[in-house]
């Protein structure tokens, strides 16, 4: 970087990079960018960043970002509280809330059985799980993807909820809506043939 | 190697894979002709939004590009249905690519190693403990490594009812203290009699040993997984 620039613009630009995907020639177009087209944004970006490591924790009930030490969604004395979808995400939470009806309470893993990478039970949170599962949760739904290890903790969960005598179901998996058949995948269109169900009147 | 290689349509499993960039992945595949490939998959997390046959323990024939260690994926196709593994099944699954990754060098051709994990694959099921023996005890030797379980270091026949300490390195060797296994244990681990269950222990304890010897004592992340989901489990 340019010896040219004063340290406080150094430090901006190198901080920049923490961000996924951005080198130091984007960072530093986005630093000029601030400093001379939009002083009010850096401003706003300054506090919220700010307030971002101030406030958010992980909700001590369903591992959602929140502020304090649970979240609204759990909080909510309009939702569900015997109904919990288990998502891998915070992303998938925000998917659920604006794709479907649902209205009951979540729990977000933070991630997927990966034992390659070091990730089982205790790095998902799996005894904050079990506390939920224990109290007053009459069905899970689990949405974890589509993929090997989505698979495998999906079983996981069945297991544990199995064992608090809480009854599971799995979103349903299959043909994607304005898909055709010809060009789904072989193995999509098994899970949609064996996972059929009654045509709605 | 500095020349370029295409590869068409190569057999091949993926082992692992972990993001790279903003899109993309780096994946650990396994082929028949080419040994342990580290590949690019350019793209691959965006694909992975709308469902993508690069899976684990799926059959795929893969196309790549390979001028230096990374190769790059061109294409990359199922060529059969994937098993779905669960619970333990799903950790030794996890395990027997933990083995492979961390045993075979990257680009050592070794068709037989391909053969050894497609057959175990195939063959995992609900009670996995014994073809995962199977396959530590044959991937071994695949690699190269001694095992020896019929005769000492000194070249002498084991005898069945002896005693013998089994070091890593060396094979096994006499106990004079009555310590270690039997020499017909080890003689039924050598015929893979894995029915019997102190058979089936002894050669998870040796297998153990020898593989935990050549990592140099690192540990394996998915055993350490796995004794975590089973503290929770039973």
């Amino acid at each position: 970087m340019a010896n040219v620039f004063p340290p406080s613009l150094k430090s901006l630009v190198g901080a920049l990079q923490a961000l996924p995907g951005v080198g130091p020639k984007s960072a530093q177009r986005a630093a000029f960018h601030l400093l001379e087209r939009d002083r009010e944004g850096l401003a706003r970006l300054a506090d919220a960043l700010t307030a971002a490591d101030q406030k958010l924790e992980h909700c001590k009930h369903c591992r959602m970002f929140c502020e304090g030490d649970e979240c609204r969604l759990c909080t909510d004395p309009n939702r569900d509280g015997r109904a919990l979808v288990v998502v891998e995400t915070p992303a998938d939470v925000a998917a659920m809330e604006s794709a479907t009806d649902y209205r009951g309470r979540y729990f977000v893993l933070g991630g997927r059985l990966s034992p390659l990478d070091g990730i089982g039970p205790d790095e998902l949170g799996a005894g904050q799980l079990e506390s939920r599962l224990a109290g007053g949760v009459e069905e899970v739904i689990v949405a974890t993807g589509a993929t090997v290890e989505g698979e495998a903790t999906a079983h996981w969960i069945a297991e544990c909820a199995a064992r608090h005598g809480v009854p599971v179901t799995r979103i349903a998996y299959g043909v994607p809506v304005g898909g055709e058949l010809e060009y789904v995948d072989g193995s999509t269109l098994a899970r949609a043939f064996s996972g059929r169900r009654a045509v709605e009147e | 190697m500095t020349q370029l290689r295409r590869v068409e349509l190569a057999p091949a499993w993926l082992l692992h894979s972990y993001p790279y960039r903003e899109t993309s992945l780096i994946v650990e595949m396994l082929t028949r002709d080419y040994g342990r490939v580290g590949m690019v998959a350019r793209g691959a997390r965006a694909r992975r939004r709308r469902g993508d046959p690069l899976q684990p323990f799926t059959p795929l024939r893969v196309s790549f590009r390979q001028r230096g260690e990374l190769a790059t994926l061109a294409a990359a196709e199922a060529s059969g249905p994937g098993r779905r593994f669960t619970g333990k099944t799903f950790l030794a699954a996890t395990y027997l690519n933990e083995l492979i990754l961390r045993l075979l060098a990257r680009e050592d051709p070794s068709p037989a190693v391909y053969r050894l994990y497609g057959e175990a694959l195939a063959a995992l099921g609900d009670e996995p403990a014994t073809v995962v023996r199977r396959f530590e005890g044959r991937l071994i030797g695949a690699l190269g490594f001694a095992l020896p379980l019929t005769h000492d270091l000194g070249g002498t026949p084991l005898e069945s009812d002896r005693c013998y300490r089994y070091d890593p390195d060396h094979g096994p060797m006499p106990a004079f203290d009555k310590q270690g296994y039997q020499g017909s244990m080890l003689a039924a681990i050598a015929a893979e009699r894995f029915e019997d269950p102190a058979v089936l222990a002894a050669a998870g304890q040796i297998f153990r040993e020898v593989i935990s010897w050549h990592l140099g004592g690192r540990r394996l992340k998915t055993l350490d997984v796995a004794r975590s989901y089973f503290q929770r489990t039973d």
